[in-house]
């Protein structure tokens, strides 16, 4: 059972300016003022032109509802502001131009940033997936993700980093799938058409996804996930 | 809760340039609406900073409200072209260029069990948190959803400590709409988010929706105190 929420921003870099963005982010969080806040570095990726929509960041906090709130009670309350994080705020904007973020509700078995750290799990690509389907289906798909998708993953040597739901967004779905070579997400793909299991696993997908969005990341340089 | 609401809104979504998402809010409280109200009796809804953990960063939403089509087109054909017809909005317009560059805004016209803004003060219904939902219909089915919003989720929601601000549907754009629901502060939102993977009620309701919706969205928009927001 994983007992966290997450916070998951997809950031509008400015382009170029990926990895100078990621690095200012981890710096907040060495920021003397803000230690003690609740929320800790999940991953940090940057876009590459592989696959799905560039230039971008992603950052994802670990946090709790609890620690959530107080984050934003911060942001938006003048009884409680955050100077350090206004003035980093406004002195990087020549960094990024906007972003938009979700917060993620985790499968009970998707694993924690603990969970990461103790399998040692580092990965040259990831591959994350955000989809839509009808409702009533997300806690399905991840149940599927477990039972179906877990198993292969095991097998060609990859990791799952992620199976979320999405909060106040009942039909979305947000996965990331990490290898630690490019060669294990080349083997994941070949395999789509001869693997029984991946056969199946990808015909509940056709059936099943109405709209999805993928992209395949690199760890941010100084990120939690690097290699 | 008034039995019909004739009330026209437009709602407009704001992309911020950098750092301004404070100023743009305090330039449309204490310039723009009382400018608005009294030149064309076009009240201020709310005007709001996007949760950005939540959705869309850095943005403002604002709504207005007018009494009815005819109010509509009078304030409207009142205010445009600005340059020629209120010297003042075009000023605070272009001042505003600093803070935004363009914008989306939506016709809406209220479901008829959406509260205007005098039931809202009434009602002591505002909040400064609250849960904007865009809506997707499947065609044809924004009214079924409306009543079904009104007789099922509206009783759950209700008993949740939720109260509905507005139910709306695009003026223009068929299958469109899009409602906001109060909360009591941030302390409710924490409690509704923790109570929410064992919730079976709301859960069955959330996946009934498919009968009526092809999506819905929702993200947290904050009214935030005076100059609050610096960033």
């Amino acid at each position: 059972m994983n007992p966290n929420i997450y916070l998951h921003e997809i950031i509008r870099t400015v382009p170029g300016r990926e990895e100078p963005y990621l690095a200012s982010v981890l710096s907040l969080h060495h920021e003397p003022s803000r230690r003690g806040l609740g929320h800790r570095a999940f991953a940090q990726f940057r876009s590459i032109q592989t696959s799905g929509a560039w230039p971008c960041g992603i950052n994802i906090w670990e946090n709790t509802w609890a620690g959530q709130t107080a984050d934003l009670v911060g942001q938006f309350q003048d009884a409680r502001r955050d100077v350090a994080m206004e003035e980093w705020w406004n002195r990087n904007l020549h960094l990024r131009r906007g972003g938009y973020d979700r917060l993620l509700i985790p499968a009970p078995y998707s694993p924690t940033l603990a969970d990461l750290e103790a399998r040692g799990v580092r990965g040259e690509v990831f591959l994350q997936e955000i989809l839509w389907l009808p409702f009533g289906e997300p806690r399905r798909y991840l149940d599927a993700v477990e039972e179906q998708l877990m198993p292969v993953l095991d097998r060609l040597g990859l990791d799952l980093v992620g199976a979320f739901r999405v909060a106040m967004r009942p039909r979305q779905v947000l996965t990331i799938l990490g290898a630690p070579e490019w060669s294990r997400l080349g083997a994941l793909l070949g395999e789509s058409s001869r693997d029984r299991a991946l056969r199946r696993w990808h015909e509940y997908r056709a059936t099943t996804v109405e709209q999805a969005e993928e992209l395949l990341l690199l760890p941010a340089r100084h990120g939690p996930l690097t290699v | 809760m008034p039995t019909m609401n004739d009330c026209v809104y437009i709602h407009e979504r704001i992309p911020i340039e950098g750092g301004a998402r404070g100023k743009m809010i305090e330039m449309l409280r204490s310039r723009w609406a009382p400018h608005v109200e009294h030149e064309y009796g076009v009240r201020l809804v709310g005007v709001w900073a996007t949760v950005g953990s939540t959705g869309e960063w850095p943005e403002v939403r604002v709504q207005w409200e007018m009494d009815d089509w005819e109010h509509f087109a009078r304030a409207q054909a009142g205010q445009y072209p600005m340059e020629a017809r209120d010297v003042y909005l075009a000023e605070i317009w272009n001042q505003a260029l600093e803070y935004r560059r363009g914008g989306h805004s939506m016709l809406l016209r209220p479901a008829a069990f959406s509260p205007d803004l005098a039931a809202i003060a009434v009602g002591d219904l505002a909040g400064e948190v609250v849960l904007h939902e865009d809506v997707r219909s499947l065609p044809g089915r924004m009214a079924e959803y409306h009543d079904a919003l009104h007789t099922e989720l509206l009783p759950l929601a209700e008993a949740r400590g939720l109260r509905l601000l507005g139910a709306y549907e695009h003026a223009l754009l068929p299958n469109t709409g899009m409602n906001l629901w109060a909360l009591r502060g941030w302390d409710h939102w924490q409690a509704l988010m923790e109570a929410e993977p064992d919730d079976a009620e709301l859960q069955a309701w959330t996946d009934r929706q498919g009968e009526w919706l092809a999506d819905i969205d929702g993200f947290l928009v904050v009214a935030p105190p005076a100059v609050a927001l610096r960033t």
